[in-house]
């Protein structure tokens, strides 16, 4: 049963209109501006973000991680060395972030089947 | 008041998934801030480096460089005597093998026609400080500029190259040549390193958010402070702004030390620029200059105030955890009585040379140019020298001269006309003698300079013609044949105290004079 308070926080956004999720990736973007971060490492935050709050399985976020590698690849291919410095923070923070993840869904998994 | 807990919790249980967020963006405000300079900031700065390098004659090998060449210096006929001066130093020590023999470059003077003449093959320091060189040569074709080469491809750190300074000897023939006078230079004389404490093996401090001074206490163990060396990690970018070296007088009571707040001496720099100041893994060298007396106490610090630091870009002080690794001080943060061990440091003491009875002032050089003519030079190195040369000034902190990494000379307080001068002594009367110097920028107060003979009356030193930039002083004045010191004074114009900041300033200080008969 859903505290009374949860139920105001969750009517505020229904009445207005307002996709959580959405409200806190607009506040992530002008965070990372306000910060003086790379475009490279806004992205990062917002798919950790859609990660936390919209839930995907271990294994997509695995494929973030690899998608980082690539970038990463290419980045050393065009000798942009910055570039392959974000992205390779990127890809390991994604792989940290899947061994966490497909670790909860193994333990929610095993509790479901148990 | 258990219902409000309760509701309370529960908001939090059901909505973890936000309010995880929330604490993640509350953690990035707070410790991530890029404090990255831009990547135009960073090539404009990288081109204001190299303009400054240009303007200071400095030249550097890089990394994927085999040589560099100078612009012309000289136009030499078959057959001349010279005498080269040159400072040495390897910027980036990182790839420096054990193979000293590696270690090597060739001095080659070059002609526009494509004459060349080696005229050795020097070491080059390997511990990152400074080493002056000297060369005496015959020319034999028409020269104009030199080349410095890499003896071999592998040895690959920055070098830098600067003080160039050509001589043209009154030698007419190799006897004459042989026998020369050996040159007395003001800063071969011998540095003291002590106190120090060299382990590194702890972190001391790191840098956060919050200004502090962090340093260490140590008892002098001879006069002049002319450098000191530290040992740091940089963190990230290591922060954005500027940090402080500071020296402050401190004194001891059984085991409690008080520290006055008056700074010394300091020194700033960037941590962009830490690189500049490496001699071996994580040791820096930083020029800082003070009078510091023998047995007192003093406190070495360095300080945040005008950096933007955070736990992802910050700089980490190495020491030794070990509150006995140095007898005679501590390492605290200001304002804290808590001694959190002992910095890694070695504090440099510069000791005067003297010839006969004369101290010689460390930014001067005295060259025999055979034929019974001496050359007596005298210029500001940026470094410690030029505030150590300093004859007379004002005890008083608040008239006080102080050697100024950020205007690249010597800056005083405006304030009850203060005053210094330095001395200069040729040894042997001179005949004609030269001197300059320049105050810089419109934003401080004009500098007045006087020159004496006597040390009593004085005469005002002449504004230079325009031509030779805007900011420059200077004149040539014949001795009397029997005067052998020229004194320089310095202080402030008194119509001029308005301006934006109460400083005026010296730089690119200058003297040359011949003694015997030119």
């Amino acid at each position: 049963m859903r505290s009374k308070l949860t139920n105001n926080f969750r009517n505020f956004f229904s009445e207005n209109n307002l996709n959580v999720v959405s409200i806190f990736m607009i506040a992530a973007v002008i965070l990372g501006l306000y910060l003086s971060w790379e475009p490279v490492q806004i992205s990062i935050l917002l798919l950790i973000i859609w990660i936390i709050l919209r839930g995907t399985n271990g294994q997509n976020v695995a494929r973030w991680s690899l998608i980082f590698f690539l970038f990463m690849s290419v980045s050393i291919l065009l000798k942009k060395y910055d570039l392959v410095e974000q992205f390779s923070l990127g890809a390991m923070i994604f792989l940290f972030f899947s061994v966490v993840k497909m670790s909860i869904d193994k333990v929610s998994d095993d509790k479901k089947k148990g | 008041m258990k219902k409000m807990k309760n509701t309370i919790c529960k908001f939090f249980f059901k909505n973890w998934k936000y309010c995880f967020v929330i604490l993640l963006f509350c953690f990035a405000f707070f410790n991530m801030q890029n404090l990255n300079l831009a990547q135009s900031d960073l090539q404009i700065k990288s081109s204001l480096d190299q303009l400054s390098d240009l303007q200071k004659n400095i030249y550097i090998i890089k990394n994927d460089q085999g040589s560099i060449s100078t612009e012309t210096i000289f136009d030499s006929n078959n057959g001349d005597y010279y005498r080269l001066f040159f400072q040495l130093k390897a910027t980036n020590v990182t790839n420096i093998g054990l193979d000293i023999g590696k270690s090597k470059i060739k001095v080659i003077l070059a002609g526009v026609g494509g004459g060349r003449q080696v005229l050795s093959e020097i070491s080059v320091n390997q511990g990152g400080k400074a080493e002056k060189k000297e060369l005496v040569f015959k020319t034999n074709d028409r020269f104009s500029y030199l080349i410095f080469q890499r003896s071999n491809a592998d040895y690959d750190p920055e070098i830098k190259i600067d003080g160039i300074y050509l001589t043209r000897l009154s030698c007419q023939n190799d006897q004459c040549l042989s026998s020369l006078g050996q040159t007395i230079s003001g800063s071969s004389g011998e540095i003291k390193i002590a106190p120090e404490m060299v382990s590194s093996n702890d972190v001391l401090h790191k840098f956060g958010n919050s200004k502090t001074d962090f340093g260490q206490i140590f008892l002098a163990q001879s006069d002049n402070l002319s450098a000191i060396e530290l040992a740091m990690d940089s963190v990230g970018s290591g922060g954005l702004g500027n940090y402080q070296i500071t020296i402050k007088k401190a004194s001891r009571n059984n085991n409690l030390f008080s520290v006055n707040s008056a700074v010394l001496a300091s020194f700033q720099f960037e941590p962009n620029d830490l690189k500049k100041y490496l001699i071996e893994k994580n040791i820096y060298r930083f020029p800082l200059a003070f009078d510091t007396k023998k047995d007192e106490y003093y406190y070495l610090a360095l300080n945040n105030s005008q950096v933007k630091t955070n736990y992802f870009n910050s700089l980490k002080i190495l020491g030794s955890s070990d509150t006995l690794s140095y007898p005679d001080g501590g390492a605290y943060v200001s304002g804290s009585k808590k001694d959190c061990g002992d910095l890694f440091f070695k504090i440099e003491s510069l000791q005067p040379i003297v010839s006969g009875s004369v101290k010689i002032p460390y930014n001067a050089t005295i060259e025999d140019l055979g034929r019974g003519t001496k050359l007596y030079r005298y210029k500001f190195s940026s470094s410690a020298g030029d505030y150590l040369d300093i004859f007379q000034k004002s005890t008083l902190l608040t008239q006080s001269p102080y050697l100024d990494n950020v205007t690249g000379g010597i800056s005083t307080p405006v304030s009850d006309f203060a005053s210094y001068s330095y001395k200069f002594d040729t040894i042997e009367p001179f005949g004609k003698i030269e001197f300059k110097y320049r105050q810089p920028g419109m934003y401080y107060v004009n500098t007045l300079g006087y020159y004496s003979f006597d040390n009593k009356s004085w005469q005002k030193i002449q504004f230079l013609d325009p031509a030779n930039g805007g900011d420059w002083f200077g004149q040539s004045v014949n001795g009397d044949g029997k005067s052998t010191t020229l004194y320089l004074k310095f202080t402030y114009n008194p119509q001029d105290i308005g301006n934006i900041n109460k400083l005026f300033i010296v730089s690119d200080l200058e003297v040359t004079g011949m003694t015997g008969n030119p």
